[in-house]
C-alpha cells in the first residue's frame, strides 16, 4: 500500500493504519497536504508578505517569518559563521554537527513548522506487515562528481547500507563499540535492510517500531555512499555525498567551504553557487561580521544584538519561533526527599516559570510540560499555561498548595530539604540565571529549604557529573528528538540514555513499551496523552521550564528563509540552505 | 661562548622533563574528560549508560594506562620528535602546531617590531624632555596602554567601526602567499593590540633607564668633549639603557604567546592561541601537551638568547 509519492501523487488510503503512528500521523497529513512537497517549498518566488509580516503558522506557535520581496537572483556565495570546525566526520557515530549535514541528505525531512514528514530521498513506503517496511528510493539521485564516485547513482544498496550502519549492525565488523552508533535509536529494532532492486529497500524489524519514520528525519542520520567505510572518515576533502553542496575547501579553524552540486536531486536547487562557513569564535566579532556584511546570517541573537543590528542594518530580517530546545531542572530521584512525589510536586507548583523564562529570554518562549509543543501530540503552550503550577494567575494559590503538600511530606517550609544544583556557568547560557532565579523563588516559597549552586566552568567538566547522575538537581537544556516516544524513552524510561536523574517507574516503562509497538495513530496518541497527564500529576520526573525562543537574522537580500523557519528548523539540517537565495531589491 | 650555550642547553633537559611531567599530570586534573565528551550526545548530555563503553574508549585512546606510564611514553615520543596525535581527529600534533605557528609568529613579530619602533623613541623622548608637557603626555599614554586590557582594545577595534561606519576587520583568513595585502590587513589589528601593551611597558622602562644613564659620568664627559646631543643620546646613552630593555622584551615575547589566545579569538585568526583554547575545551590532551611543551622550549631558548645577547651588548657580562 503505497502511501506517498514524491512529485505529487497522494496516498490511496488512510496513511497511518497499519504502520501508521503518532507522529507518523503527521506523515499522512504532510503527504496529503503537500503532495510530496514542491521543490523548495514556496522558495521559488519571493512575492508578497513584505518585511516584518508576522504570521502565526503551523502548530499555532508564534512564528515570525517575513517573506522577502524582490526578484530572485541565481548564484552568489552565502556565508555563515560557526565557532569551531567540525571535528568528527562519521555521521553515524558523530556526537555533534558534522560535514554530512551539508554534503549528505536524509531519508525523510520534517516540515519545519508542523513536523509533518515530507518525502525526500525516500519517496514512498509500504508496510507489508508491522515488521516489514519497503521503501522506494528516489531514482536518479547522484553522488557528487568526485572520485571514486564520479557522479554515480545513489541506489537502494546505499540506503540499505546506511540503515544497517546507523542501527549499529556493523559494529563488530568495524570493531566499533555498538554504543558509538549514537543514532541507533532512530532506527531501533532494525534487523536487516536489503536492496530488492536499485530503487527499493526492504527493512526487517525485530519488532514493530512506531518511531521508525520519525527517526529517519532526524538531522543526525544523513545518508552517505556505501564506499565510505573503505575511504575512511578522517579527511573531509575525500567525502562525497548526495546533498546540495559539495566540499571545496576545508581548513581547520579557518573555513569550511562548499560549492553547489550541479546534480542535486531537488530541481533548481541549490540557488547559491557556494555555501561557506567562516570560523569566528568570538560572539562580538560574529555580530560585527554580520553587520559589516561578511556573513549573511546570524543565529541565536539576543535582544541587545537585535537592537544593535537593526540600528546598523535596518533591512536585516528577523525570524523568530518557539524552538525545539527546552530548559529544565532535573531532580535526582536518588536524593531522599526527591523520592517523595509530594516533594517533587510541591516544587513543581512553587516554580514561577514565566519569571524564569522571561528573565533570560524575554518574549517569545513557549510553555511546555512533558513534551515539546512541536510534537503534534504535545500539549501546546496555551494549554500548559492554563494548568496548575504553570498558570501565572493561580500562582499564589498553587504556592499555598505547595506549602501544604511539603508540610504533609514532613518538610514544613522546606525544612530538611538541602540540595545542590549543578549547571554550566558559561557565558551567554541561560543556566546561571535560571538557577539563581529558581533558588530565589524556592527561598521565598519554602523559607527553610536550602539550595546551593555548583557551577562548572565548561561543558566538558559539567557533563561528567550529569552523565553519571552525580547530582541532586541539574539545570540544563535538551533538544527534542524527532519523535515523542523516542523522547519519552530516552528521558524517563528506566535506564533511558538521557535519564540522568535515574527516574524509574514501572508504569511509565510499560507505557513506553506499549507506545513503541503501537502502530495505530489514535491509540498511540492516547498513550501520549496519558503520559503527559501522568507526567505532571503522578510522576513529576522533571521541571520543564519552557521551550526557548529561536531568533535568526538574515541580510535583507536573502530570500526563502521563511520556508525553512519554524520549530523543526534544526531538523532540516544545513541542507535547508539549498532553499535560500539572494534577491535583487 | 659555545661551551656556555652547550652547558645551558644541557641544563634545560631537567627543566624540560619537569615541565612535561607537570603538563601530562595537570591536563588530566582538569575537571571533565575527553571520554565523556566523546560519549556525549549532540544535545549536550552524556550517556547514562556511558560506563559500559568508557573502558573501551579509554583503552582506544590509551587513557586506561596509569598516568606515569602515559608520561614515560610521552617523553619517549617527544624525544623522537613525536608529540602524538589529536584524540579527536588523529591529526599529528606536530603538524597541527606547525600549521598554526606562522600565524602566531607573524602577529608577535609585527607586535614586537611595532613596539620597538614606537616604544623606544617614546621612552627616549620622554627621558630627554623629562617633566615637560611632552613627557607627561607620553607617560599618560603609556599608563593607558598598560591599564587597558588587550581584550577590551581588541573588541573596541572590532565593534566601534562596525557600529559607526558598518565596516570592520575581515574575519576571513587568507595566507600571505594568496593575498599579501589582505593577509597584512588581518595581521596588523591583533598585532597592534599586542603591540600597544608591549610598547607601553617598554616605553616606561626605556625612559627610566635612559634617565639613569643620562646621569652617568661618561655622559657628562661626552658632553664636556663637545659631542652633539643626538649622538650622546643615541650612541652612548641608549646603547647602555637598552640592556634591561632587551631582557624585558625577551620576557614579553613569551607573554605575547599568552596574549595571542585572546587576540586570535577576537580576530578569528587560526594561530596557536586558538588551537590551545579549543584543545583545552575539547580536552585534547596530546595537543595541549604539545603546545605547552613547545612553548616551554621556546621560552627556555628565548631566555638563553637574552642571556647570550647580554654578552654582545655589555662585554662585562660575557661568560668567562
Amino acid at each position: 500500500m503505497t502511501i506517498g509519492q514524491f512529485g505529487g501523487r497522494v496516498s490511496r488510503r488512510s496513511v497511518l493504519e497499519g504502520i501508521g503512528v503518532g507522529a507518523l500521523g503527521l506523515a499522512g497529513a504532510a503527504l496529503l497536504g503537500c503532495g510530496g512537497t514542491k521543490s523548495g517549498g514556496d522558495a521559488g518566488t519571493s512575492a508578497g508578505g513584505g518585511l516584518g509580516a508576522n504570521q502565526p503558522k503551523g502548530t499555532g506557535l508564534p512564528l515570525t517569518a517575513p517573506v522577502v520581496q524582490g526578484k530572485e537572483k541565481a548564484g552568489g556565495t552565502f556565508t555563515e559563521h560557526t565557532t569551531s570546525s567540525y571535528t568528527q566526520h562519521d555521521p553515524h557515530t558523530a556526537l555533534a554537527t558534522n560535514i554530512w549535514h551539508v554534503i549528505g541528505d536524509k531519508g525523510l525531512e520534517p516540515d519545519p513548522q508542523t513536523a509533518a514528514i515530507r518525502p525526500h530521498v525516500l519517496t514512498s513506503w509500504e508496510v507489508s506487515d508491522p515488521t516489514t517496511l519497503v521503501f522506494k528510493v528516489k531514482p536518479g539521485i547522484k553522488i557528487h562528481n568526485m572520485a571514486p564516485w564520479n557522479g554515480r547513482e545513489f541506489t537502494a544498496e546505499d540506503v540499505a547500507w546506511n540503515l544497517e550502519r546507523i542501527g549499529g549492525l556493523y559494529a563488530d565488523k568495524l570493531k566499533t563499540p555498538l554504543a558509538s552508533f549514537q543514532r541507533a535509536s532512530m532506527v531501533a529494532n532494525i534487523a536487516k535492510a536489503q536492496a530488492v532492486d536499485p530503487t527499493t529497500v526492504k527493512v526487517t524489524l525485530s519488532k514493530p517500531n512506531s518511531s521508525f519514520f520519525n527517526g529517519l528525519m532526524d538531522t543526525r542520520v544523513p545518508f552517505a555512499p556505501k564506499e565510505m567505510d573503505d575511504i575512511g572518515w578522517n579527511d573531509p576533502l575525500k567525502m562525497g555525498g548526495i546533498g546540495p553542496f559539495q566540499i571545496s575547501e576545508w581548513v581547520k579553524d579557518q573555513k569550511m567551504n562548499y560549492k553547489k552540486s550541479s546534480t542535486y536531486f531537488r530541481p533548481n536547487e541549490p540557488h547559491f553557487d557556494a555555501f561557506n562557513w567562516s570560523i569566528i569564535p568570538d560572539r562580538a566579532s560574529a555580530v560585527a561580521a554580520f553587520i559589516s556584511g561578511q556573513t549573511n546570517m546570524i543565529s541565536a541573537v539576543n535582544q541587545l544584538e537585535i537592537d544593535q543590528i537593526k540600528k546598523s542594518k535596518p533591512d536585516a530580517n528577523l525570524y523568530a519561533w518557539v524552538d525545539s530546545n527546552w530548559h529544565h531542572f532535573r531532580p535526582s530521584t536518588e536524593y531522599g526527599p526527591f523520592k517523595d512525589l509530594r516533594v517533587r510536586k510541591a516544587i513543581q507548583l512553587g516554580i514561577d516559570y514565566a519569571q524564569i523564562m522571561d528573565g533570560f529570554f524575554g518574549a517569545g518562549w513557549g510553555y511546555q510540560a512533558a513534551l515539546s509543543p512541536g510534537y503534534p501530540e504535545g500539549w501546546k503552550p496555551e494549554k500548559v499555561k492554563s494548568l496548575a503550577g504553570y498558570n501565572p494567575d493561580t500562582k499564589a494559590a498553587d504556592r499555598a498548595e505547595a506549602q501544604k503538600m511539603l508540610a504533609a511530606a514532613g518538610f514544613p517550609n522546606g525544612k530538611g530539604i538541602d540540595f545542590q544544583i549543578i549547571f554550566q556557568n558559561t557565558s551567554g547560557t541561560a543556566y546561571p540565571e535560571n538557577t539563581q532565579r529558581f533558588q530565589a523563588q524556592m527561598g521565598s516559597v519554602f523559607p527553610e529549604m536550602k539550595i546551593t549552586l555548583k557551577p562548572y566552568a565548561d561543558n566538558a567538566s559539567f557533563s561528567v557529573p550529569q552523565a553519571k547522575g552525580e547530582f541532586q538537581m541539574v539545570s540544563y537544556v535538551i533538544t527534542a528528538s524527532p519523535d515523542s516516544v523516542i523522547e519519552m524513552q530516552s528521558q524517563y524510561y528506566t535506564g533511558g540514555s538521557r535519564n540522568y536523574g535515574h527516574f524509574s517507574d514501572k508504569n511509565l516503562d510499560a507505557m513506553v513499551d506499549k507506545a513503541q509497538v503501537e502502530l495505530k495513530t489514535d491509540a498511540r496518541n492516547a498513550i501520549m496523552e496519558d503520559f503527559q497527564n501522568k507526567f505532571i500529576n503522578d510522576w513529576v520526573p522533571m521541571y520543564v521550564l519552557g521551550a526557548q525562543p529561536a531568533r535568526v537574522m538574515t541580510q535583507g537580500n536573502v530570500g526563502g528563509f521563511d520556508t525553512t523557519a519554524g520549530l523543526w528548523y534544526g531538523y532540516s539540517a544545513t541542507t535547508k540552505a539549498c532553499r535560500w537565495f539572494f534577491v535583487d531589491k | 661562548m659555545a661551551k656556555y650555550v652547550l652547558r645551558r642547553l644541557i641544563g634545560m633537559i631537567p627543566t624540560w622533563l619537569i615541565i612535561m611531567f607537570m603538563v601530562v599530570f595537570m591536563v588530566r586534573l582538569i575537571p571533565g574528560s575527553i571520554v565523556d565528551l566523546l560519549l556525549q550526545d549532540q544535545g549536550g548530555g552524556g550517556s547514562y549508560q556511558a560506563g559500559i563503553d568508557r573502558a573501551q574508549v579509554e583503552h582506544r585512546l590509551g587513557l586506561d594506562q596509569p598516568v606515569y606510564v602515559q608520561y614515560v611514553k610521552y617523553v619517549a615520543g617527544v624525544a623522537q620528535g613525536n608529540l602524538g596525535a589529536s584524540l579527536w581527529d588523529q591529526q599529528s600534533v606536530v603538524s597541527l602546531i606547525a600549521q598554526r605557528v606562522p600565524v602566531t609568529a607573524q602577529v608577535a613579530l609585527v607586535a614586537i617590531v611595532t613596539s620597538v619602533f614606537v616604544s623606544i623613541p617614546i621612552g627616549v623622548i620622554s627621558a630627554v624632555r623629562r617633566d615637560s608637557p611632552v613627557d607627561y603626555l607620553l607617560r599618560s599614554i603609556s599608563i593607558l596602554g598598560i591599564s587597558v586590557p588587550g581584550f577590551a582594545i581588541g573588541t573596541a577595534i572590532v565593534i566601534f567601526p562596525t557600529l559607526w561606519w558598518g565596516v570592520t576587520v575581515s574575519f576571513k583568513y587568507v595566507s600571505f602567499a594568496d593575498d599579501p595585502i589582505g593577509h597584512l590587513k588581518l595581521i596588523i589589528p591583533p598585532a597592534m593590540v599586542l603591540g600597544v601593551q608591549l610598547s607601553a611597558s617598554v616605553a616606561r622602562l626605556t625612559r627610566t633607564m635612559m634617565l639613569e644613564v643620562l646621569q652617568e659620568d661618561y655622559i657628562r664627559t661626552a658632553r664636556a668633549k663637545g659631542l652633539q646631543e643626538p649622538k650622546i643620546v643615541v650612541k652612548h646613552a641608549l646603547k647602555n639603557a637598552l640592556i634591561p630593555v632587551v631582557t624585558v622584551l625577551g620576557i614579553q615575547i613569551t607573554n605575547l604567546l599568552g596574549g595571542s589566545v585572546i587576540t586570535e579569538t577576537i580576530f578569528a585568526l587560526p594561530g596557536l592561541g586558538r588551537l590551545m583554547v579549543s584543545s583545552i575545551g575539547s580536552r585534547d590532551y596530546p595537543v595541549v601537551q604539545g603546545i605547552v611543551v613547545m612553548t616551554a622550549i621556546f621560552v627556555m631558548c628565548m631566555n638563553l638568547a637574552v642571556d647570550v645577547s647580554y654578552g654582545y651588548l655589555d662585554p662585562r657580562a660575557r661568560p668567562a
